[in-house]
C-alpha cells in the first residue's frame, strides 16, 4: 500500500519520494567477492506540510537509510525525491547545499553528533557561521534559539560533556533549527532518554512545530510515542513501505500477518497493563 | 528466611576533580530472597548502576564506600580479597550489562566465549565445557543446529548478542543475576524476547534477579518487588503491581505519568526541573524542588522510610503518621 499523491492536493505535499532504491556494498579484503544488501526497495512516500510522519520498523528495516536519503546525507541509487519542485535525488553535492538549510537532521545520540570541543553557544551558532553571519549576530541568535528550546543561558559556555542528556538533545534541536528549516528529520531523537526527559522533549517538539510551522519526519520504534506525536505512520519492513495510515487506523488491532502487528504485539506485551494506569 | 543477598545502609561517594565529592548512594538497604526478582527503577544518574557495581564489589577506584555492608550468603563482600571475590562474581552473582556489544569479546567466537566462562570457574575439561556451552546456548533460545557457535559477536543482532551474554551469565548457575538495563539498547521486539527469556530462566532455574531499568512497564510481568530510586536514595518500595498501578511517592507518580498514553499531541505531564546536584550537600527531601505537593517540612528535613500496609514503604512526609 502506498500513498497516492494525486489524492491530496499537491500544494500541501512538502516532500515526496518515489521508487527510492539503495544498496550497500561491502568489499572484503583480498577478495573480489562483494556482499551487497539492498536496504531500500522502491520506497514511495509523501509528507504533508506542517505534519508529523513517523517511520516505524524493526532494526535493520531501512529506517535510518531512508531518513538519511531524505536529508541528503546519503544518495539513493535510483528514484526521485521531490521537494518544492526540485528532484533532490539527481543533484550533485554542491547543488544540494541550499536544500540542507531546508531539511535538517537531528541524530539519536547528541553526544556523538555534537563536536565535543565546542561550547553550547558555538554549537548552535556554527550553522549561522556557515551561512556567513557576523559574530555578534550569530551569538545573539544562538542565545535566542537556546532560550526557545529551554537551555538556560548559564549553559552557553559549557561543553556537551558538561550538559545533561536532555540538555544535549535540546541543543541538537536548537542547532538543527538555526537555519530555519522546513523539515526536521528526527532519527530516534526521543529514544534512550529517561521518561520524564522524554516527555519534556516531546512537549518541546509539539510547541516548536506549532510556533515554527515545522514538518517532522520522526523515526522511532516506540509505538506509544508514535501514536502521541504522529499525524501519519509509515511502516517500513525489509526496505519497503508496507503500510501507511493514521496512528488510529494503523495501531488499532489488525490481522496478525501484517508486519505492523509484530510491533504491536511486542509493544502490547511491554505495555500490557498500561491502559487504565494513572 | 535468610536472605540470599543483603545490602545494608550502603553509602557510596565518588571523588571528583577539585576535592569535590559526589554522593551516589545514600543509605540504601536492599534485600533479595532466593528466587525473588526485584526491579530497580530510576532515571539516569540516580545511582542504579553504582548499586549494581557495589553489589559485586566492582566499584571503580575513585569510588569510596563510606558506610554499610554487602552480604551474600552470609559473607561480607566488602571485606573479601580480590581472589575470593572472583569466585563469587560469575558463579555466585553474575551480571548482564546494558550494551551486549561492549560486553562480548569482539575477536572470539561465541561458542568459545561461553565455554570460557565455564572453564574459568569449574574444573571442567574442554570437551565437557563445549557440551555444556552448547546446551546453554539452546537454553537461551538458539536452535540446537544454529551456526551461532562459530559466529563472532558482530554477526549477531543486538537481541542475539544479549542472549549470548545471558548464556554466559547463567553458565555457572549463579543464584543471583543482576541485569543492568538489559534491553535499553534493543528494539521493541527484541526487548520483549529478552524479558520473556529472563522470566523463563527465573522460573526454570529458580534464579534471583535484580532487574535495573528506567522503563517501568516491562517489570510488571517479570518482578515480584519494585524499588524506586531517586538521587541515590530509595524513595519507594513494595510489591510490583501495586507500586506501578498506585504509586505513592510524588516522584514515582510523576515518572509513571510521563509516558504518552494515546492522547494525541497533548502536553505530557513531565516532572519539571532536573534532579539535584549530588555534589552539593542536600538539605531536606531530594525531590522537594520538583515536587508538586511540597510542604514546609520537606525543605528542611529528610523524610525517612514509612512502612504502610501490603509491605509497602515510602520516603515521603505525606505518609508520615
Amino acid at each position: 500500500m502506498q500513498t497516492d499523491p494525486t489524492q491530496n492536493s499537491n500544494a500541501e505535499i512538502l516532500l515526496r519520494c518515489e521508487g527510492l532504491n539503495k544498496t550497500y556494498t561491502q568489499g572484503r579484503w583480498f577478495s573480489r567477492s562483494r556482499l551487497t544488501k539492498q536496504v531500500l526497495k522502491g520506497v514511495n512516500l509523501s509528507i504533508r506540510a506542517h505534519s508529523t510522519l513517523a517511520l516505524i520498523g524493526l532494526s535493520a528495516s531501512g529506517k535510518s537509510t531512508l531518513a538519511r536519503c531524505l536529508a541528503g546525507i546519503e544518495q539513493p541509487d535510483s528514484g526521485e525525491i521531490w521537494f518544492e519542485g526540485t528532484n533532490l535525488a539527481g543533484l550533485s553535492r554542491r547543488e544540494w547545499d541550499p536544500f540542507h538549510r531546508q531539511i535538517q537532521m537531528v541524530f539519536q545520540e547528541p553526544a556523538a553528533s555534537l563536536n565535543p570541543r565546542l561550547n553550547g553557544v558555538e554549537l548552535v551558532s556554527e550553522p549561522l557561521l556557515v551561512a556567513g553571519m557576523k559574530k555578534e549576530e550569530r551569538h545573539r541568535q544562538a542565545l535566542d534559539l537556546m532560550e526557545l528550546v529551554g537551555v538556560p543561558a548559564s549553559c552557553a559556555r559549557r561543553l556537551p560533556a558538561e550538559l545533561s542528556g536532555g540538555q544535549r538533545r535540546r541543543l541538537a534541536i536548537a542547532r538543527a533549527l538555526a537555519l530555519a528549516p522546513k523539515i526536521l528529520v528526527l532519527d530516534e531523537s526521543l529514544s534512550g532518554l529517561d521518561l520524564s526527559i522524554q516527555a519534556q522533549i516531546s512537549n518541546l517538539l509539539i510547541t516548536l512545530q506549532a510556533a515554527r510551522h515545522l514538518t517532522y519526519i520522526c523515526i522511532s520504534h516506540d509505538l506509544d510515542l508514535v501514536a502521541h506525536l504522529a499525524d501519519e505512520v509509515a511502516v517500513l519492513h525489509e526496505g519497503q513501505i508496507v503500510e501507511v495510515g493514521s496512528p488510529a487506523e494503523l495501531l488499532a488491532a489488525g490481522p496478525s500477518s501484517r508486519p505492523i502487528s509484530r510491533f504491536q504485539e511486542a509493544a502490547a506485551k511491554l505495555n500490557k497493563l498500561q491502559v487504565g494506569l494513572p | 528466611m535468610e536472605p540470599l543477598f543483603f545490602a545494608r545502609d550502603l553509602t557510596v561517594s565518588y571523588r571528583l576533580e577539585g576535592q569535590r565529592e559526589l554522593r551516589a548512594l545514600q543509605g540504601v538497604t536492599l534485600e533479595i530472597a532466593p528466587g525473588e526478582a526485584v526491579g530497580l527503577l530510576g532515571e539516569s544518574g540516580c545511582g542504579k548502576t553504582t548499586l549494581a557495581l557495589a553489589m559485586l564489589n566492582l566499584l571503580p577506584p575513585r569510588a569510596r564506600i563510606l558506610r554499610g555492608s554487602v552480604t551474600f550468603r552470609g559473607t561480607n563482600l566488602l571485606t573479601l580479597g580480590e581472589r575470593d571475590l572472583e569466585k563469587i562474581r560469575g558463579a555466585g552473582i553474575s551480571m548482564v550489562h546494558q550494551e551486549p556489544g561492549m560486553a562480548l569479546n569482539p575477536v572470539t567466537r561465541v561458542g568459545e566465549q561461553v565455554s570460557e566462562v565455564l572453564r574459568a570457574h569449574q574444573p571442567i575439561g574442554k570437551d565437557a565445557a563445549r557440551e555444556e556451552a552448547r546446551s546453554l546456548l539452546t537454553q537461551v533460545g538458539f536452535a540446537a543446529d544454529s551456526r551461532v557457535w562459530e559466529m563472532y559477536p558482530h554477526q549477531l543482532s543486538g537481541g542475539q548478542q544479549q542472549r549470548v551474554a545471558i548464556a554466559q551469565a547463567i553458565a555457572c548457575r549463579p543464584p543471583l543475576l543482576i541485569a543492568d538495563e538489559p534491553t535499553t539498547a534493543l528494539d521493541v521486539a527484541a526487548q520483549v524476547e529478552i524479558f520473556a527469556l529472563l522470566k523463563e530462566l527465573k522460573e526454570k532455574l529458580h534464579l534471583a534477579m535484580l532487574v535495573i531499568t528506567h522503563d517501568p512497564w516491562p517489570l510488571l510481568q517479570l518482578v515480584d518487588r519494585v524499588l524506586v530510586m531517586y538521587a541515590g536514595r530509595l524513595v519507594e518500595e513494595g510489591p510490583c503491581s501495586p507500586v506501578i498501578e498506585r504509586p505513592l511517592h510524588p516522584y514515582t507518580q510523576g515518572l509513571l505519568r510521563s509516558r504518552p498514553a494515546g492522547s494525541r499531541k497533548e502536553f505530557l505531564t513531565s516532572i519539571p526541573g532536573d534532579p539535584p546536584d549530588l555534589t552539593q550537600p542536600l538539605q531536606g527531601c531530594p525531590f522537594a524542588s520538583r515536587c508538586p505537593e511540597k510542604m514546609d517540612v520537606c525543605q528542611n528535613c529528610l523524610p525517612g522510610q514509612v512502612g504502610l500496609e501490603d509491605s509497602r514503604h515510602v520516603a515521603c512526609f505525606k505518609y508520615a503518621n
